[in-house]
């Protein structure tokens, strides 16, 4: 009896001690506001370029993926997400791939020659293939790849197809191959100048395999098909090993006739929960991790010994929006009030700016700084600039009174409290609905802040006065015009004006360039006048990878790092 | 007692039954899976898509109908319902997931029963000393730290480790390694490896209530007037600490592990997800996360069952360990 008291005694003692050591190791230096570290110095200046070297062939990695693989067709959908599309990246094919600096270039690894727009009326389209290009059973990549591609996603051939967007394929009237299927010829029905987001392609006679794709039933039987781990690849790297919910192996491509690839294996862990992925980095059971990061996330990065780091300013945007369907906040003048006292910067600073010091009130509602296009429309209008006496006056000048710290209407009336909507658990969006309830008092402008465990239901009920989330921006802006369009599936505070639909729609067909994005900003900066969107600033996207490797670099678009997988390797003089 | 036995199950059919008819409304006031699932896009969804997911999962029907499909196929067919994930099978999930979780708790619950009794039994036969006072001061931290703290804490102590022996002996995530070395052996340690810690702090949690509830129910036990009795006959103390006390002072612990199992299968959510476990657990808060109805309400059917059972089995031990009690 003695001795095992004695021995639990020193159990005791034990768990005693290391509960010491262990709290006195939890905190991690690094209060500095570094944005990256010297593997990603050039990162800032060459988004495309920095972290770039010769490598040595072999070598194996392993990637965090936050979420796990619901399918993996990414057209799906359900299989259009992030993490599914970081494996799709290495075993599907794009015409144009989004780079890092949100700009897009064609993929020089399987097509001969840059598409192009052979006719304006009506549109037409030419991609050329590499006759290198094949499948990994050494079928060609071909036009049948893209027809297949076309009529999976156009909403009319495959009716029981569940695509993630039908957006450019339903105004597609025909796609044709010639020069032995090589050359592809696309013709659309009306101009869609976000063309080059156009076309994923993915094996026709693999999905052939399944029925025949000239029906209804063989195209989705090929679409059910290709969401089951994929034994095909047209990329550098084929999925040799799926464990659900896990991991997902990939391995060299034989067959792959692009820029050669040295790593002999990538997997890809699946860490559902962010917080874990940075003791699980620390013990090298991985060793890149993407995500979109906190402070003591970018701390903790800090601390650890040969591990490098960047973040990176995405096309994913944070913002305030106004409902217009509230009585009170219909009225132009109160939104411009609201907006005018709005103090970005200091949500900036308290929030964000803590760990990344590049961000910065973003003045476009299309166009991300650095894209061309980008033309500032907000800080003329004078909002977000905490200008409480500029808000005041456009008050009183509408009719208002400020009488205290009440606001009065109109019509004689206290103006009640508006409901600000964030989404729960998300502290940046708590402290920012926090301070604007602050600098809203100052004009008399009651704020009750909800969370909301149901971002979605309550944008699209419109259940909300104000709110606070963010859009995921791509290259094509297109897209974005379901968000400003009277009437339009994601213009939940029901913003309406003529003359910006007009512009909208001008703008969305036409395939003039540099005219598109002119008509697109002359919109804007009708919206920005009008006070329903306050932009607030570009979320960063935050990369760290040991410093073994090389090539590997931030690309904050939704394409994700594994953009040019196939340059991934160790460093050759490591 | 199988009598008994057939008549407790028979009863819990309807507890069942309820249970799942209130998970099922309250699901109804969480928002629309489909608009969750789609929410934010850009470029948005289109109309046919959303169609053919609210068809898929029935949300096309009348909430009663729903339930009742529901109902009628699982007890039928034993089908579970369509997952909001169109390739995931929630039965099968659910059978997977399961044993993760069981795997887990049979370990957490042994080791946490040994410490239990040992420190219980130690600090009643030494009311008062010093080490009831270290058993006691260890029981309440435990009690009173959050689960998912001691789990942070052990994985911090397990990274110090591994940095300074240069080791890789503890894992921080998964059941076990993508990969392992070839060999028995090696596959063992890593299995062992990724299990440790979330075995020790699931245990710790648990140890410290059932510790406190050994303690009183030997300190009861140690001044009854059997044991006073035994030890007046002359018994040599390991004798009367053993044979007679510790075996009616383990009837309680009996029935509080027991139903420990059950409460386990949902305490482990936080274990499973600092080690991230593929369990019961993270199934659930998953299944929460992207309103996937059908699976919180499999996920409940499962769960309830170990309780009855777990119930159950805890009545049934009790009247085999107390002679006293027998059931009809």
């Amino acid at each position: 009896m003695r001795t095992r008291s004695k021995r639990l005694g020193g159990l005791v003692a034990i768990a005693a001690a290391s509960v010491l050591v262990i709290s006195a190791c939890g905190t991690s230096g690094g209060g500095d506001k570094q944005q990256s570290s010297p593997g990603f110095a050039a990162c800032e200046e060459k988004p495309n370029e920095c972290n770039n070297g010769p490598t040595k062939p072999g070598g194996s990695i392993v990637v965090a993926l936050e979420k796990p693989i619901p399918n993996f067709n990414v057209l799906d959908s359900e299989g259009n997400v992030f993490e599914a599309g970081q494996i799709m990246n290495a075993t599907t094919l794009t015409p144009f791939t989004n780079q890092p600096d949100n700009s897009v270039k064609w993929n020089k690894n399987w097509l001969a020659e840059e598409p192009k727009l052979l006719s304006t009326t009506p549109q037409t389209v030419q991609y050329k293939i590499r006759n290198e290009a094949v499948w990994d059973d050494g079928t060609p990549v071909s036009a049948k790849d893209f027809q297949w591609n076309w009529k999976s996603l156009n909403g009319k051939d495959c009716p029981k197809c569940t695509p993630a967007s039908t957006s450019g394929y339903e105004l597609i009237t025909a796609v044709e191959g010639s020069d032995n299927d090589k050359t592809v010829t696309v013709k659309f029905d009306k101009p869609y100048p976000d063309w080059k987001g156009l076309f994923q392609l993915f094996p026709a006679h693999k999905g052939a395999q399944q029925g025949d794709i000239n029906t209804p039933e063989g195209l989705e039987k090929a679409w059910e098909y290709f969401k089951a781990k994929p034994d095909w690849t047209g990329g550098p790297y084929k999925v040799s090993e799926y464990q659900q919910d896990v991991s997902v192996t990939l391995v060299p491509n034989p067959k792959w006739y692009g820029t050669k690839t040295s790593l002999d294996k990538i997997t890809f862990r699946i860490i559902t929960d962010q917080a874990q992925q940075l003791p699980a980095m620390q013990n090298k059971e991985i060793q890149v991790m993407v995500s979109q990061p906190n402070k003591d996330m970018v701390d903790k990065v800090k601390g650890m010994a040969g591990v490098n780091f960047n973040l990176s300013k995405g096309p994913t945007w944070e913002h305030i929006d106004i409902n217009t369907k509230n009585t009170y906040l219909a009225d132009v003048a109160l939104r411009q009030a609201i907006f005018t006292a709005t103090n970005r910067q200091e949500i900036i600073d308290k929030t964000v700016g803590s760990y990344f010091p590049s961000a910065a009130p973003l003045n476009n509602h299309i166009f991300m700084p650095g894209a061309p296009g980008y033309k500032d429309v907000i800080t003329s209008t004078g909002q977000g600039k905490a200008d409480v006496e500029a808000a005041k006056k456009i008050l009183t000048t509408a009719g208002y009174k400020i009488e205290g710290d009440k606001l009065i209407g109109k019509d004689g009336q206290p103006v009640p409290a508006f409901r600000f909507r964030y989404t729960a658990g998300n502290q940046g969006r708590q402290q920012s609905a926090e301070l604007f309830q602050a600098q809203m008092k100052k004009i008399g402008v009651e704020i009750k802040i909800e969370p909301t465990t149901s971002l979605g239901g309550t944008t699209s009920s419109g259940d909300y006065d104000i709110i606070i989330f963010a859009w995921v921006g791509t290259p094509y802006v297109g897209d974005s015009v379901s968000i400003w369009s009277t009437g339009g599936g994601q213009n939940y505070g029901k913003y309406s004006n003529t003359q910006v639909d007009a512009l909208m729609k001008e703008a969305s067909q036409t395939l003039d360039e540099t005219k598109m994005r002119e008509l697109f900003n002359q919109a804007d900066e009708i919206m920005a006048k009008e006070a329903y969107v306050l932009p607030l600033y570009q979320k960063p996207v935050f990369l760290a990878v040991y410093g073994d490797y090389i090539n590997i670099r931030n690309n904050p678009t939704n394409v994700g790092p594994t953009y040019n997988i196939e340059e991934w390797g160790l460093k050759a003089d490591s | 007692m199988l009598a008994y036995t057939i008549r407790r199950i028979l009863v819990a059919i309807p507890v069942l039954l309820v249970a799942s008819m209130i998970v099922f409304t309250l699901t109804l006031f969480t928002g629309d899976p489909v608009e969750e699932k789609y929410a934010g896009r850009n470029p948005p969804v289109p109309q046919q898509t959303i169609n053919l997911e609210r068809e898929r999962l029935g949300l096309d029907k009348p909430v009663v109908v729903q339930y009742v499909t529901w109902l009628k196929n699982l007890v039928t067919k034993g089908d579970f319902g369509p997952s909001i994930e169109s390739t995931r099978d929630i039965g099968g999930e659910l059978g997977k997931r399961i044993f993760v979780t069981l795997r887990l708790i049979f370990f957490a619950i042994v080791l946490a029963l040994v410490l239990a009794i040992i420190s219980g039994v130690l600090s009643a036969t030494r009311q008062y000393s010093k080490l009831d006072y270290t058993f006691t001061f260890l029981g309440f931290i435990f009690l009173a730290m959050p689960a998912f703290w001691v789990a942070v804490l052990l994985k911090q102590g397990a990274l110090q480790y591994n940095e300074a022996t240069g080791t890789r002996t503890f894992f921080t995530i998964g059941e076990r390694s993508v990969e392992t070395e070839p060999g028995l052996f090696n596959a063992f340690a890593d299995i062992f490896g990724h299990m440790i810690l979330p075995t020790i702090s699931l245990a710790l949690i648990t140890y410290a209530a059932w510790s406190r509830f050994q303690r009183s129910s030997m300190l009861e036990v140690l001044n009854s007037d059997y044991v006073r009795l035994a030890r007046a006959k002359g018994l040599s103390p390991r004798k009367v600490l053993v044979r007679h006390a510790l075996r009616t002072a383990l009837i309680p612990m009996t029935t509080v592990s027991a139903l420990g199992i059950a409460q386990l299968i949902g305490g482990a959510v936080i274990t499973e997800t600092v080690f991230q476990w593929n369990g019961m657990g993270s199934y659930l808060i998953t299944s929460i996360a992207t309103r996937d109805r059908y699976a919180v309400m499999g996920w409940l059917l499962v769960a309830g069952i170990f309780i009855v059972v777990g119930n159950l089995v805890a009545d049934l031990l009790y009247g085999i360990l107390d002679p006293r009690i027998r059931y009809e």
